[in-house]
């Protein structure tokens, strides 16, 4: 039982289902599954990737999670500072607002999640003023200690976010999401809005600051570059669904899924000797108002049989702490990523 | 010789465009020199507003109000009378008959997000047909057909029904699929495909890439391929230009480019991608600072504040700063380098 010790947040089939409504009376006429029946848990510092493509629910989970918006089941246990697993499920509004401290989340777009109208002080401090913990004095000297470990000059507090870059405005971000001395932070897209030589920067500044602050990320990403980078443990999801989870060193070289394998060949490679066999899927993500039978991948998959377009495969474990969702995990010899020494990599 | 010259099909010399704004001038191209050959795929890679798309811009002379066009765009034309004397764009009236011939007739575009490059009052067919009409056909019953079998080409399931679907009734990569069946409509010579999949996802992003490749190598046309992701160049390129603050850094085969860079923000930018088959993954290495803004730039190297190697008396002088041939067939644009690679040599 030593291993439960240092989960800090269990997910248990977590789902969340839109309705879509139709005719003069919005009468529900189904349901959008966006996330559907996904469990997972993080250890305490460590990083898990959600990988998926646009619409695969990775930004609903990240959501569901923090309560940002009301899961329709499942349980969310978080680890509270004396050491008991609180299921977030059952709390009110009232009784959630001290765990909210613990969990915090950086967004996607740098832009458009800093209010244009309230100084950089104001900004990073609002979670402190939120939750009551610190005023005047006390409250600039915590903000000019945040933007220092997260490289700001502290000479920029009293600027209005539209004088920054998208670099610093993600930076300013992070501080704020830093403010209250989270635990779990949830990382949505947190790089995909820069560009690549200050993506490399908030990475490594992410990574840093899970080192000397002990955090543990949930990290949202479609990029599998920058999944690899950050994560200890990967999620691979597809239309709502958790499809393959396994630590990064698995999943990228002896991925079981067929998503997963067409995921790793898709993504293109910057190195020009490598000409690899393109596994390329048929077709388009599925449409989640309009799922087909069985495996939603099953339309597209190569290796698609009979069973799969009858029959949901569940998650299940084919090796310790190695999830699967496929009927024929065991079977499919899959192409994972070719392995390099770091010389084939980039011969300087 | 002779035959040297005849495969490059457009070239640009000395190419500016300068913004002349309220503020001052706005370098977005400043001094461009590139070639395209025949069949061959010119990839050109940098970070946001650092040109990439106003060069592709001033090739199509579609560069928006404010914007001046200078140098020279020699297109050597393909179609008819092979011999004839190249035509420089830059010559020509941007609102004129000739650059509209030339427009999807000679040099079809590829935009990055087709659902604002489509008009969404028309159906896709009528789009397409639109171009055939300009410059293949009269007649609007064989431009139809023709239009289906573009569609077809280009993957689309069902055209005959597709064709008269509006743009918001197909999805990302189908629209994708639509914009280039209608960019290679009338075989143009030379595609332009300006962040063709940046909108999309990867494994979509896997089937357009691999198609234009495909129509590249049936059409024999020359593609321009504009894009921020080295990982693409890699797949697609066979000569990639680096960009950074309106100018070429480094200019060089696609081998030599990922395994020979010379020029520092080339090197900078190749290290600091995280990549999935980088088996030590705890070295992604940074730039420091951003890109500057391209408006009343000090005068030296465009690197100069974020560049590590920097040596005062070379970088900062305008002189020191020219796109030498190292060897035959890679440029690089940095004192430093130079001086380096003939130190060592």
């Amino acid at each position: 039982m030593e291993k439960k010790n240092d989960i800090l947040l269990e997910v248990n089939s977590i789902k969340k289902y839109f309705p879509v409504q139709a005719g003069f009376f919005r009468k529900t006429v189904g349901y959008i599954k966006a996330v559907d029946d996904v469990s997972f848990y993080i250890k305490s510092g460590e990083t898990l990737g959600i990988v998926g493509e646009s619409g695969c629910g990775k930004t609903t989970l990240g959501r569901c999670i923090i309560r940002a918006i009301e899961p329709s089941g499942g349980e969310i246990k978080f680890r509270t500072e004396n050491g008991k697993f609180i299921n977030l499920m059952e709390l009110d509004g009232k009784n959630l607002r001290p765990i909210r401290k613990d969990m915090q989340m950086i967004f996607q777009d740098p832009y458009s999640s800093l209010n244009p109208r309230m100084i950089v002080l104001d900004i990073i401090a609002e979670p402190l003023v939120c939750h009551n913990i610190a005023k005047g004095g006390a409250k600039k000297e915590i903000v000019i200690d945040l933007m220092k470990k997260t490289g700001l000059d502290s000479r920029y507090l009293e600027r209005y976010p539209h004088a920054f870059s998208g670099g610093q405005r993600q930076r300013i971000g992070i501080a704020r999401a830093l403010a209250t001395n989270p635990k779990l932070i949830v990382c949505d897209e947190p790089v995909s809005a820069l560009d690549v030589s200050v993506q490399a920067q908030i990475l490594n500044l992410l990574k840093e600051l899970q080192s000397s602050l002990n955090l543990t990320y949930l990290f949202i990403s479609h990029d599998l570059g920058v999944i690899r980078y950050v994560s200890h443990r990967v999620g691979v999801m597809y239309a709502g669904k958790l499809v393959e989870l396994a630590n990064c060193d698995n999943l990228f070289y002896a991925p079981k899924h067929p998503y997963t394998e067409a995921l790793l060949s898709a993504k293109p490679n910057p190195n020009p000797r490598i000409k690899a066999q393109k596994i390329i899927l048929k077709g388009e993500v599925v449409n989640l108002a309009n799922l087909p039978s069985g495996c939603y991948l099953s339309p597209r998959c190569k290796y698609s049989q009979d069973v799969c377009r009858a029959l949901s495969p569940e998650l299940r474990e084919i090796k310790p702490e190695h999830f699967v969702a496929c009927h024929f995990a065991h079977e499919l010899k899959l192409q994972g990523m070719p392995e390099l020494t770091s010389q084939e990599v980039f011969s300087k | 010789m002779l035959k040297v010259q005849n495969d490059i099909v457009l070239e640009l010399k000395n190419v500016k465009t300068y913004f002349y704004l309220d503020e001052g001038v706005l370098k977005a191209v400043d001094g461009v020199d590139l070639k395209l050959r025949k069949e061959k795929v010119l990839g050109i890679v940098g970070e946001s507003g650092c040109g990439k798309s106003v060069t592709s811009q001033a090739i199509l002379r579609i560069v928006p109000a404010p914007g001046k066009v200078t140098g020279e765009i020699l297109l050597h034309k393909q179609k008819g009378k092979s011999n004839s004397a190249p035509i420089d764009l830059v010559k020509l009236d941007p609102f004129g008959q000739e650059i509209r011939s030339i427009r999807g007739g000679d040099i079809a575009m590829i935009f990055q997000e087709p659902m604002k490059a489509f008009s969404p009052i028309h159906t896709i067919g009528n789009q397409i047909m639109e171009a055939l009409l300009l410059h293949a056909i009269d007649k609007p019953k064989e431009a139809r057909e023709m239009a289906i079998e573009s569609l077809k080409r280009v993957g689309i399931s069902n055209p005959e029904r597709r064709i008269d679907d509006y743009p918001h009734q197909l999805s990302g990569g189908m629209r994708q699929r639509a914009m280039i069946a209608m960019a290679l409509s009338c075989n143009p010579s030379i595609l332009i495909a300006d962040e063709p999949t940046t909108a999309l996802d990867v494994t979509v992003q896997a089937q357009v890439v691999q198609l234009i490749l495909d129509l590249k190598n049936e059409f024999k046309s020359a593609v321009i391929y504009i894009t921020h992701d080295l990982g693409i160049i890699a797949e697609i390129a066979d000569e990639v230009a680096v960009m950074y603050l309106g100018k070429i850094v480094e200019y060089a085969d696609v081998d030599t480019l990922f395994h020979g860079a010379l020029h520092p923000y080339t090197k900078a930018l190749l290290s600091s991608i995280p990549t999935i088959s980088k088996t030590n993954v705890s070295d992604l290495t940074t730039i420091k600072g951003t890109v500057p803004y391209p408006m009343n730039l000090p005068s030296g190297c465009g690197f100069y504040s974020r560049c590590e190697r920097v040596k005062v008396g070379l970088c900062d002088v305008e002189a020191q700063l020219q796109l030498n041939e190292l060897k035959p067939g890679h440029f690089v644009r940095c004192p430093v380098a130079e001086k380096e690679y003939f130190g060592e040599a």
